[in-house]
């Protein structure tokens, strides 16, 4: 058989990129105190989220923050890390369309280290666990819903 | 290279490799099975992790182009608007199926007698049910009895549970005076066999470390592989090998250092499914057969049927089931049977779904725009964890021929045999059946209180059923393989994956593909004096 695919991406990210990756992170997902609830840019979800990056899509993200950390660069005077939260914000969703790329695929290795934090979990009222081997308890539910559909008889055709 | 001789070939240890390797074990003939893929660890499954949501997406995954197992190969499914999915290992794809168990209906196997389209197939829904039971037996179906949608049948286990997300749908079938019943499921919901009943795990999709899904690596192979039958895993067949008299001799393959061996063989069976199978028989030419292996016809690869998919969820104001439970519960078959006035022939299933997981209601709420960047983010996806239920309408595909499995010119696997490549687009009968069944589907999450409702039509990974390839008929110009499964072309070769449906159903394939391994298996045992006459 074959050699395995090499799926985890070889190139890094330089200093400069990885700080703007944290603020963007953080301005995509921000933490929320009242709900327990951390940022994504928080130390073990942010280096997660570096972990999973694959070598297809990461020349996507890199392309994505260093634009618009030179856009921010340009229009606002300083790095994209360094901006207010509230402007970053705002700044972020007025780029948002030519991020797009970079804002998807990010997006979706962003949501797949953040929810499954223990932390998350638990303010979303989870368990924080492995479903096996405790398993979960459903609701077995009504069968006495199952009457009308009762009454009503045979529908398939015979042949 | 071995010389030793088998008596019986099977290539593939998937849902009907399992079945036939099992039944023929009885007659002490000398069983072999070549496996491309490895025997699964349950212990290793995604959901003994806390990270099991994200294994989906990675060497669990259902697409063979993406996941990165080196017990893959390769399809181009460029051409296509359904992707294939599949997985090889001991078990197949039933690894990673949901357990979605419905039979065939008796008007599936007449379609062209009652709706005048496509074939009848050449045998009944009456031949295959002592088979159909004896599957539900060894694989241990759950389900309640008295579903009006079928003739009666068995129950072996009381169905999974409804749950919150079943009943809240159910009322919606309710409202509209519509068909629903519990499904029938592959899932123990009892100690079955040695098997631990189901503790709602919610991670059917990715393997089941319970073992209480039905994969037939945990059901068929272990009281085969005692009744003697030889499985090799890694073993990855590239070609079937004949003689001056069209009979098969064996197949060549590689092992797992990539060796050319070859196994000879009196009987091959092929249990590859609906691409495999084709591709294998179209990378099997010779003086003989230069167009590939049992392929007189021309068929081999024509006739390919996918299901094409509607998926319809709804946003509930109040907590459902959520990531709990296995991921079917209720079915509707409503609009199954043929109704012209519809605009379409044949019909489709509904399968509800409880839910989805923390990191799938993200990705669902990203993916259709209800989940924002920013400071919205935490409201908005309170609003969706848990809240999320709906269902998939399955529609039956109806064959034709410019629907392929060829092979690629270029692409080609690890030990360089060319992959197979997809030519598909959906019908017009499918388009408008997939129109219909959305707006159906609509109608009953509005009535069961969705307060927003999502759609993607048709699902585009969703080619989890590959059917049609080598159809079954009594004309060897009309079909590939006869009534009871052996190719018109070669007398001792057969096939007894969904290469051989006729047509499709509008129901999950599995249950069928395992009767009919199980009836084919008995045909060749009642046959054994003459088999090759």
């Amino acid at each position: 058989m074959g050699t395995r695919r090499n799926l985890v991406a070889k190139e890094t990210l330089g200093e400069t990129v990885r700080r703007t990756l944290v603020a963007l992170l953080d301005t995509m997902i921000p933490a929320d105190p009242g709900l327990g609830l951390p940022s994504a840019s928080d130390g073990a979800i942010a280096e997660s989220v570096v972990q999973s990056i694959r070598a297809s899509s990461m020349r996507t993200i890199i392309d994505g923050l260093v634009f618009i950390d030179e856009l921010s660069k340009a229009m606002n005077r300083c790095r994209f890390d360094e901006l207010d939260p509230d402007v970053r914000e705002e700044f972020f969703f007025k780029q948002k369309l030519d991020l797009r790329d970079s804002v998807r695929v990010l997006g979706s290795i962003a949501v797949h280290s953040y929810y499954c934090d223990s932390r998350v979990m638990n303010s979303l009222g989870m368990e924080a666990r492995a479903p096996f081997p405790e398993g979960f308890t459903v609701e077995e539910g009504d069968l006495s819903l199952l009457e009308p559909v009762k009454a009503r008889g045979k529908i398939y055709r015979d042949a | 290279m071995s010389q030793d001789i088998a008596d019986v070939l099977i290539v593939g240890a998937g849902a009907s490799g399992a079945a036939v390797a099992w039944s023929l074990a009885d007659t002490k003939m000398r069983i072999v099975c070549l496996e491309q893929g490895d025997w699964m660890n349950p212990n290793e499954y995604p959901s003994a992790s806390l990270d099991w949501e994200n294994r989906r997406f990675g060497s669990m995954g259902i697409s063979p182009n993406h996941r990165g197992r080196e017990t893959d190969y390769p399809i181009n499914d460029q051409n296509s608007p359904i992707a294939v999915a599949n997985f090889n290992a001991v078990g197949g794809s039933t690894i990673l199926y949901a357990g979605h168990f419905p039979r065939f209906h008796p008007s599936d196997f007449r379609v062209k007698t009652l709706d005048g389209v496509a074939d009848d197939w050449p045998i009944d829904y009456e031949t295959l049910e002592p088979y159909y039971d004896e599957n539900d037996r060894m694989m241990g179906v759950s389900g309640l009895a008295g579903d009006p949608a079928y003739p009666p049948k068995p129950q072996i286990m009381p169905p999974v549970p409804m749950g919150r997300s079943g009943q809240t749908l159910a009322k919606g079938f309710n409202n509209l005076g519509w068909h629903w019943w519990p499904s029938d499921t592959a899932i123990a919901t009892e100690d079955y066999e040695g098997r631990g009943k189901c503790i709602n795990l919610g991670a059917c999709y990715t393997g089941c470390a319970q073992g209480a899904k039905a994969s037939s690596d945990i059901t068929y192979w272990p009281p085969a592989i005692r009744a003697g039958v030889e499985l090799r895993t890694r073993c990855r067949v590239r070609e079937v090998t004949v003689d001056e008299n069209d009979f098969a001799t064996g197949v060549t393959y590689y092992d797992e250092e990539g060796n050319e061996c070859h196994q000879q063989a009196e009987i091959v069976i092929l249990a590859c499914n609906g691409v495999g199978t084709p591709r294998l028989l179209l990378n099997s030419t010779s003086s003989r057969f230069p167009d590939g292996l049992a392929n007189r016809s021309g068929l081999v690869g024509k006739n390919l049927m996918f299901h094409p998919y509607s998926l319809i969820f709804g946003i509930f104001p109040d907590e459902l089931d959520g990531y709990m439970g296995p991921g079917v519960c209720i079915w509707s078959q409503e609009f199954y049977e043929t109704d012209e006035s519809r605009g379409y022939v044949r019909g489709f299933t509904f399968e509800c779904s409880r839910g989805r997981g923390a990191v799938g209601t993200a990705m669902t709420g990203i993916g259709y725009g209800r989940l924002p960047w920013g400071r919205d983010h935490h409201a908005a996806y309170r609003g969706l964890h848990k809240r999320l239920a709906g269902m998939s309408a399955i529609c039956e595909d109806l064959p034709e021929e410019h629907n392929t499995v060829t092979l690629d010119p270029e692409l080609k696997d690890s030990n360089d045999i060319p992959s197979p490549r997809i030519d598909y687009t959906l019908s017009e009968n499918s388009e408008r059946m997939l129109e219909f069944a959305t707006e159906r589907a609509t109608e009953v999450l509005k009535s069961s209180g969705a307060t927003d409702i999502l759609v993607q039509c048709p699902i585009s990974h969703g080619g989890w059923h590959l059917m049609g390839t080598t159809r079954m008929g009594t004309d060897p110009e009309r079909s590939v393989v006869n009534e009871w499964g052996r190719c018109h072309d070669v007398k001792n070769m057969f096939v007894v994956d969904g290469s051989i449906f006729v047509t499709s159903a509008g129901v999950n394939p599995t249950r069928t593909i395992q009767a009919l391994a199980l009836y084919v298996a008995d045909s060749i045992k009642q046959r054994l004096a003459n088999l090759f006459d």
